[in-house]
């Protein structure tokens, strides 16, 4: 093969690739888009006269431009009545300098009602959650069996959907050290055990002579050298609609992140619940007290 | 794999078992001869890989052998009589020498060959150590300098990795990075020895270059599946790399200046024909050339030392010490809103002995390597603790080549001691500092039957164990080749196994950082199965054509699990996969041009089972293809010898490489009941749609560099390059950010040019 025939293949090869890749660039999009508008998380709380809800975008983008106002209009409607309340928004500036859109209106819902909660963008996208307020439930107190170094305590709450957790609230006094007088303190222990009895009724069991243990480790005191008066216990139960159920049965965000998993929200993603702080307060006797581990005067 | 049941019992009793096979076949041929001996070039004292030495009878072929990489042949069972030794190589004159074979003698001939002004034909005694591009057995490739010196580079010397990337089924990311996946395993599945030491990531940071140029190279022999018991380790593929020792007669060396790197080499003698030297360092420009020509940042460096002696300490032995040392730095990801850029560093440090002998006294020849290599690697953003990640190991192994009449027995035993060290800084499995010590044992017999029904088979069967974590493993393996005239046929199988695991997240391009732990659990370590069916035949004798298939089925690996939250560090969740593919190579040689086209087309899928599937997709397994999963890829190569001057060209094409698509940004927040969304700053959140449901776009890229080289008086030449990397400007990606939606292609358009000098 004589030179010029290289040089002919050279060539060939160069014009060859030439064409076959000119105007073949591509580009390449990671974002497809979706139809979904926003994104809802919050809950309604039928015992307080002011209702707020996280709403966010679903933007093309990692990070938005928070400042900008988030162009929707958001609003609730009472499906009873038909009222419509047009709620406002909030530029929110969290610890982290992040920045987030709450909305809030000024209204209590009524309990055992159904209401809806949407959010419409200025390209008529719509954002829609439907949701139900648990009814006001009642409370007994159902036993409190004490034996010594063990105290039990029942309690029961009636014609409520859902309890999505309980917590415990000892107020206590701690003795100065020189004895003269006492410190007032509360100690929340997120604790009770929580057993559905079925036809909305839950019943709820704290131990308080489990719990001394707790408060004491709060306190940062020794039993058997600094004593613990008891006042009273509080016990508060989250009482919620039915639907608000977690699939895993607990609520682990690297679980529930992905979306879709724990969601009620049509047109977009989240979950916005309903719910209330149901709270009931009594005392231990002398007798009851001491069994706990507590100390009398 | 064997757990817990690798009792000393087992151990006699196999050892045992190993002496009766290789002591019985020694006796029934004690009666005849054997010839053993070393080949070396006159011109420089190297030693020659694939010289065929041969015994003749009026002419008339009767026994053959083709010398190994170290340049030592044996040819076994010689029944007693007058023969013709010839020792054939292409470019050398053929050295001939007429023998009297006695009863059971054992005959060492070192034999030298002088380099032939005028090519001679060659003799073919056909063997496993042949090179060239569509010569591939069974997965194994052998490479030579030569091969490597076809290939355009931006470097005017020659570099591994470049010719690597032209093997079918050999997939890289980028050109940075230096990761390779061979036939859908991944980089941390690939053993990668030089001389015999660990090199635990020996691919520089720019994918142009290695910690191999071809100064240093003698052969290279890539297995990307289905190789022989003597290695393990690794479940995916093995690159053995064989250094050269240095001349032996007389200096030599050269410079070399690019924009990319710059490099000198020197070699010599220190005893003449007996102890030589050679010592290789180049180190990355790229900041005052490339980057300047470019007009754009190439945050990366790169340095790397190699340095060997080796002696012949008499007729039948000799010793090597080799040393290497790498260091890479830069930053692959440039950061984005979230997240500052990261620098990412690795040293590789590797030191050997490897002591040669073959005793007169018995047809065996034994090979004793010590070694330590050292991995030390990190990761952070600038001002931040970085992630580090270290591994030290010391290796010892006893490799034993008996010959006999029926073929080679192969077998020995190794021990290796490793020392595992990571700071994660709560990535991978929360894990913050782990330090581990482990011991490798194991041994290995690799018994070979020639001419079996026109077979040549090579059995084998390793055994190794962790005795810290008792736990073992029992590995058995064949290859198969069936030579004729014009074709060939090559089937391998074999099990694996991976203790040693390397964890990185691999869910993009940036995944560079590695850290090296032992198998995250203990009763399922990373294992594979490999099946290849190869067919290759030649055409007049210029045109070669191989086709081999391939399946391997991975069990027991780890990859990150997935999550919507925008960020990089993640824990890790099971995964098994499934590779299949085809490889195609054809090469053309003629005295002054060589052609080459390989294609891959390649199938991996990987099936994950991260405990939340169910719940997220509904399926408790879920299948993907993984960021490696490149279905078609074509390199086609020319080298044209103008006499004046060389010119080699280079395309690459490569189709998509899947990637997760995201349909848009929210926010997240746990709605527990405790939710204060006015106090609650919530989480921003990736909402992808299934993971690795798209597709990149395609990778092509066309390299031309021409070269000439002008030669002095004294022994003086002056080499110089100018090419073009990338000639159309493609703007083939790199890194898809998907958080930011910035894309990072690979490098434009760039020039090249560089000037080297060689003198002896």
């Amino acid at each position: 093969m004589r030179v010029n025939s290289y040089l002919a293949a050279v060539m060939l090869w160069g014009a060859s690739l030439i064409l076959l890749t000119s105007g073949c660039e591509e580009s390449v999009s990671p974002i497809l888009g979706t139809e979904e508008a926003f994104s809802f998380y919050g809950y309604f709380n039928p015992r307080a006269d002011t209702q707020a809800v996280r709403v966010y975008s679903i933007d093309g983008i990692l990070n938005p431009e928070g400042h900008q106002k988030l162009n929707a209009i958001v609003t609730s409607r009472n499906k009873r009545t038909g009222e419509t309340i047009v709620w406002r928004d909030s530029t929110v500036v969290f610890r982290n300098e992040t920045i987030g859109h709450v909305f809030y209106a000024l209204f209590r819902p009524e309990h055992n009602t159904e209401y809806s909660f949407q959010a419409e963008g200025t390209d008529g996208r719509i954002s829609l959650a439907d949701l139900k307020m648990p009814a006001d439930g009642a409370t007994d107190l159902v036993s409190i069996v004490s034996t010594r170094s063990n105290v039990l305590v029942e309690l029961k709450w009636n014609g409520v959907p859902r309890i999505l957790q309980t917590a415990v609230t000892y107020k206590v006094r701690v003795p100065f050290p020189d004895g003269t007088d006492t410190t007032t303190v509360r100690v929340r222990i997120l604790s009770g055990r929580l057993q559905e009895l079925g036809s909305e009724s839950w019943k709820v069991v704290i131990i308080p002579s489990s719990d001394i243990g707790a408060i004491y480790t709060r306190l940062g005191l020794r039993p058997g050298i600094s004593p613990i008066l008891l006042d009273d216990i509080e016990v508060s139960a989250f009482v919620v609609s039915a639907d608000w159920v977690s699939p895993t049965g607990a609520f682990d965000s690297e679980l529930l992140v992905q979306p879709g998993v724990f969601d009620n929200v049509t047109g977009g993603f989240g979950f916005i619940g309903s719910g209330y702080t149901d709270r009931f307060v009594f005392e231990l006797t002398d007798k009851q007290k001491q069994d706990a581990g507590f100390a009398v005067k | 794999m064997i757990r817990r049941d690798v009792s000393l019992k087992f151990w006699v009793f196999l050892a045992v078992w190993l002496g009766l096979l290789i002591v019985s076949p020694s006796l029934s041929n004690a009666q005849q001869s054997l010839i053993r001996g070393t080949v070396v070039a006159l011109s420089d004292g190297e030693s020659l890989q694939g010289v065929n030495v041969a015994l003749y009878q009026q002419n008339v072929l009767k026994l053959g052998s083709v010398s190994g990489a170290d340049g030592v042949y044996a040819i076994p069972s010689i029944p007693v009589g007058v023969y013709e030794l010839r020792a054939t190589f292409v470019g050398f004159m053929t050295y001939s020498d007429t023998l009297r074979i006695g009863t059971a003698d054992r005959i060492i001939i070192n034999i030298t060959l002088e380099v032939s002004e005028t090519e001679l034909g060659e003799v073919v005694v056909e063997g496993e150590d042949q090179g060239g591009a569509a010569r591939v057995l069974a997965g194994q490739t052998t490479i030579t300098p030569a091969d490597i010196e076809l290939i355009p580079s931006p470097d005017i010397s020659g570099d591994l990795v470049n010719y690597l990337t032209t093997l079918p089924g050999v997939v890289t990311l980028g050109d940075r990075g230096g990761q390779l996946f061979i036939r859908g395993g991944e980089p941390w599945q690939n053993l990668v020895l030089l001389d015999g030491m660990w090199v635990y990531q020996p691919f520089h940071i720019l994918g142009f270059f290695s910690s191999f140029p071809t100064e240093i190279l003698k052969s290279v022999d890539v297995y990307a599946g289905g190789y022989t018991s003597q290695y393990g380790g690794r479940i995916s593929s093995v690159i053995d790399v064989k250094s050269r020792n240095g001349d032996k007669k007389s200096y030599a060396g050269s410079g070399s200046v690019t924009p990319f790197v710059s490099g000198i080499s020197f070699e010599g003698p220190i005893a003449r024909d007996i102890v030589s030297f050679l010592i290789s360092y180049r180190t990355s420009v790229m900041d005052k050339g490339a980057s300047r020509i470019i007009d754009d940042e190439l945050p990366f460096r790169f340095d790397d030392l190699f340095v060997k002696t080796h002696a012949f300490l008499s007729k039948n032995s000799q010793l090597s010490v080799s040393l290497l040392k790498t260091h890479d730095r830069g930053s692959i990801f440039e950061g984005n809103d979230l997240e500052p850029a990261e620098n990412v560093e690795w040293k590789n440090a590797s030191a050997g002995a490897r002591y040669l002998v073959f005793p007169r006294a018995f047809p065996v020849m034994a090979e004793f390597l010590v070694s330590g290599s050292r991995l030390k690697s990190s990761i952070g953003s600038t001002g931040q603790s970085p992630s580090r990640s270290s591994l030290a190991s010391a290796n010892t192994n006893i490799n034993i080549t008996h010959y006999n009449s029926f073929g080679e027995v192969r077998w020995g035993v190794f021990a290796r001691s490793l020392k595992l060290e990571s700071n994660l800084l709560g990535q991978f499995q929360n894990t913050y500092h782990r330090l581990e010590y482990l011991t490798e044992v194991g041994i290995y017999i690799e018994p070979e039957l020639k001419d079996f029904y026109g077979w040549d088979l090579r059995g084998g069967l390793r055994i190794h164990s962790f005795p810290s974590k008792d736990s073992g493993f029992l590995e058995p393996r064949i290859r198969a080749i069936k030579l004729r005239e014009k074709d060939e046929f090559t089937i391998a199988l074999g099990s694996f196994h991976q203790e040693i695991v390397g964890l990185t997240d691999r869910r993009d391009a940036s995944g560079v950082f590695t850290a090296w732990t032992s198998s995250p659990n203990d009763n399922n370590v990373p294992e594979a199965l490999h099946a290849i069916l190869g067919y290759r035949r030649t055409f007049g004798g210029r045109f070669d054509v191989s086709v081999e298939v391939y399946a391997k089925k991975l069990n027991n690996l780890f990859i990150p699990e997935w999550t919507s939250y925008p960020r990089f560090t993640t824990s890790l969740q099971p995964a098994d996969g499934n590779v299949i593919g085809s490889d195609v190579r054809m090469e053309y040689k003629r005295e002054k041009f060589t052609g080459l086209i390989t294609y891959g087309l390649s199938s991996v899928e990987y099936t994950a089972q991260q405990k939340s599937l169910g719940l997220w997709y509904g399926e408790d397994e879920l299948r993907f293809r993984p960021a490696h999963d490149r279905r078609h890829q074509l390199n086609a190569v020319t080298a044209f010898d103008f006499g004046s001057f060389d010119l080699n060209i280079r395309w690459q094409f490569g189709s998509g490489l899947p990637f997760s698509r995201a349909l848009g940004f929210d926010g997240f927040m746990v709605v527990d009941g405790n939710t204060d969304v006015f106090s609650d700053p919530g989480s921003r959140r990736v909402i992808y749609e299934r993971p690795f449901n798209g597709v990149l776009p395609t990778y092509h890229r066309l390299d031309v560099t021409l070269q000439k080289k002008f030669s002095f008086p004294n022994g003086v030449s002056l080499s110089g390059l100018v090419g073009v990397i990338n000639a159309y400007d493609r703007n083939n990606l790199f890194y898809l950010d998907v958080f930011t939606l910035r894309r990072v292609d690979q490098l434009p358009f760039v020039p090249t040019f560089g000037l080297k000098m060689d003198f002896e």
